[in-house]
């Protein structure tokens, strides 16, 4: 397979769309995407990610829309939903068409609005890609399932509610310097847990995990312009290469799963990504990881390799994990403080790295990184998608 | 009995929940129905407050249960004070209504509580 | 006051006063919750005219209802109404008001958070049970929602008693109840907050500063279209 270079990012601020429709949202960030890509219509393939069109905003094929509301006729496009990691196989998709030769070029927009429902009716939405029968039914969010997982897994390895509190402050304070994050706030411990007031401030969501243990429901849209290595010398921008992706699927039910505190399908993507791109965890500088509860941040970056299991919370509480630490992890803010717009998640986190390989970061640009790595996180588990990016020259 | 079965594999008798004609484990196909039933071991659990809507409760509790036949399922706990590892027994009560629509599962609670 | 004024005016009677508190918010900053005098209203108006515009989340019909209260308050035209306000460094940051009915039944009127995601809604909503259940010392408090928010505030989270042969004075849907009991079941997981505030802090909540309209509109609307959108 040939290699796939990424040309252009673009992406809305995540929030809330008000009066933009979900087409809006998504032209929002392709438009920008094309823009920085310099290729003017030209692009042979469009991929969009989206998981709740069809639920939330009633609306369907919306890779067809999206080529009319952007005149890129006659370029080939379809709608990719893979829950929320939906973004990330439409990077995936994406990259396979152009390393196959089929196309030289292709955008992927990624994209959720979100807040067209109520905050009950978007998690009733979000918990639909459960297990129709076996958990679904009994009321289970995704909540419900990081709450169990995070109980096991706070117990096995002595993660205490401050561990996962950090997590909150640490990606709510990288968030100030994103202009696109959703949410602008810093938090603070005492707030959080330590003071009489926490138990109003930081209720309980699914014990043991919290309020500020939770991803706010977000609107918003990400896209990436994909090329040849041909296209991208031609375009004379930097070098970010898709080095490696991964992907890996696990059981639909969680109970299923023999031992509840592995995240079987974060550690496989990750380590295929990894093999695919002739890298190890060593050797990546910036990372975004699916922190779509606090619980997780820790736990893939387990999984994923960075460190050792059960340690993952060490490496946090020492520092390790924020900007200029070893490893800065959600440097954008994650999924806690950028959002979670769903179906663009997974191109964010892509946009976020290119950004910063790309040295484009603004404020929290991280210092000369030339690997990076992301991990969306689909189902609770059951569907992950990881890429390793590089940077040449 | 429950009207709930789980599936034990003809070839390499793995027990399945919800019940599947192809066995994770060995691969092959062919199961047989086997009831969830007898006593269970909560696995884990947890109160969950952000509710949809088909709900007016303040918080519900669900926990993931193993069987004696090694099936694993989760449930609805009525149970105050849930503690991971505690021996529960089963019984099928309405846990959801969707429309008109009601939908039975899985309830656990202590044995010899007296059914709900 | 000519004559036909004193026909129109509700008697005057002063509530007990709703002694201040702080709340230590999730950002770390302290909330001043004190009771609005009559004369602050017109400071409080232009916020509150200003979310009539916002169609998200009943922001613009709790507001425009809230404008009619606080200006009915002003100029003497509700009877035994109050109004909390919450401040941090004398900057609003939300309002919740009220009136008592009766010596045993108080009425819950509108909650408005002017910052969002830090449970100011929440705090300012238990302050104002706190007032009618324990400094009117009421039996019970009426209220309603108009938003699916303070749906599921207070009626879920505070488990409120139906009420279905009360006609709420804000009209609409189903009346719901707090009664004392349900107050002091709820009280420690839902009313929080330390007496008295500390002098430093009280001098800065004197005066309430108003949001700008533009921040304020932000604030509430979390907006992801760009200008140049």
């Amino acid at each position: 397979m040939r290699d796939t270079y990424i040309i252009g990012v673009g992406m809305t601020k995540f929030g809330r769309a008000g009066d933009w429709t979900l087409i809006d949202v998504l032209e929002y960030a392709a438009a920008r995407a094309l823009e920085d890509a310099g290729l003017g219509e030209n692009v042979e393939s469009v991929f969009v990610a989206n998981m709740g069109a069809g639920i939330l905003n009633r609306l369907s094929g919306l890779g067809s829309a999206m080529v009319d509301r952007l005149c890129l006729f006659p370029a080939a496009a379809e709608t990719v939903e893979n829950g929320p990691a939906s973004g990330g196989s439409a990077v995936k998709i994406g990259a396979m068409a152009v390393g196959s030769g089929a196309v030289d070029t292709a955008l992927v927009v990624g994209g959720e609005v979100m807040r067209a429902v109520t905050g009950w009716e978007a998690t009733d939405f979000v918990a639909t890609l459960t297990h129709p029968e076996a958990e679904y039914i009994y009321g289970v969010t995704l909540p419900a399932l990081a709450g169990m997982f995070a109980r096991l897994y706070m117990d096995k390895y002595g993660v205490t509610p401050e561990h996962l509190a950090m997590v909150a402050i640490k990606n709510h304070e990288n968030a100030m310097k994103n202009p696109d994050a959703h949410i602008q706030q810093t938090v603070t411990m005492e707030g959080l847990l330590h003071r009489p007031e926490a138990v109003v401030n930081n209720p309980y969501v699914a014990e043991p995990l919290r309020m500020f243990d939770c991803c706010p429901v977000s609107d918003g849209a990400a896209a990436v312009v994909l090329c040849s290595r041909e296209v991208a010398e031609r375009s004379g921008k930097p070098l970010v290469r898709i080095a490696g992706f991964g992907q890996a699927t696990d059981t639909h039910a969680v109970h299923e799963r023999e031992d509840p505190t592995e995240l079987a399908a974060v550690r496989t993507a990750a380590e295929r990504a990894f093999a695919m791109a002739g890298r190890k965890p060593a050797d990546v500088d910036v990372a975004e990881l699916h922190d779509a509860f606090t619980i997780l941040e820790i736990a893939q970056s387990e999984e994923a390799g960075f460190f050792e299991r059960g340690t993952g919370h060490i490496a946090l509480e020492k520092g390790e994990t924020r900007p200029g630490g070893r490893l800065p992890i959600n440097v954008s803010g994650g999924l806690k403080a950028r959002g979670h717009p769903v179906g663009a998640t997974g191109v964010a986190q892509v946009v976020e790295i290119a950004r910063h390989l790309r040295g484009e970061a603004g404020e929290r640009q991280i210092e000369k990184p030339r690997v990076g790595f992301t991990c969306n996180f689909g189902g609770f588990g059951n569907n992950v998608v990881c890429f390793v990016l590089e940077r040449e020259g | 009995m429950t009207a709930f079965t789980a599936s034990v594999c003809r070839s390499c008798g793995a027990v399945a929940y919800p019940p599947r004609r192809r066995c994770r484990a060995c691969g092959k196909t062919g199961s047989d129905p086997v009831p969830l039933e007898g006593k269970a071991t909560l696995v884990t659990f947890t109160r969950v407050y952000n509710l949809s809507l088909a709900f007016e409760e303040r918080y519900i509790t669900v926990g993931i249960v193993e069987f004696q036949s090694g099936a694993r399922a989760l449930g609805r706990l009525a149970v105050d004070e849930p503690e991971i590892g505690m021996e529960l027994s089963c019984y099928v009560a309405p846990v959801r209504t969707v429309g008109y629509e009601t939908y039975e599962g899985l309830w656990f609670e202590r044995p010899g509580s007296p059914a709900a | 006051m000519s004559q036909l004024e004193e026909i129109l005016r509700p008697p005057e009677k002063d509530l007990p006063p709703y002694p201040a508190k702080y709340i230590v918010l999730a950002s770390g900053e302290r909330m001043v919750i004190r009771q609005a005098r009559r004369e602050e209203v017109p400071i409080l108006l232009p916020d509150v005219a200003a979310l009539t515009t916002v169609d998200r989340d009943y922001y613009d019909i709790v507001a425009a209802r809230t404008y009619a209260e606080l200006l009915g308050w002003l100029r003497h035209r509700v009877r035994d109404e109050y109004c909390l306000v919450g401040l941090v460094d004398g900057v609003l940051v939300g309002l919740v008001n009220g009136r008592s009915l009766s010596p045993r039944i108080g009425v819950s009127y509108h909650t408005i958070a002017m910052r969002r995601g830090l449970r100011v809604g929440a705090h300012l909503f238990a302050a104002k049970m706190e007032y009618h259940i324990e400094y009117l010392n009421q039996q019970e408090v009426y209220i309603v929602a108009e938003s699916p928010i303070g749906f599921r505030r207070w009626m879920i989270e505070y488990g409120l008693e139906k009420r279905p042969q009360v006609h709420h004075e804000l009209g609409g849907v189903m009346s719901w109840a707090l009664t004392r009991d349900l107050y002091f079941e709820a009280k420690d997981r839902l009313v929080v907050g330390e007496r008295p505030v500390p002098d430093d802090l009280m001098e800065k909540a004197k005066v309430i500063t108003p949001v700008e309209e533009d921040v304020l509109i932000k604030q509430v609307t979390a907006r992801i279209r760009q200008a140049e959108g």
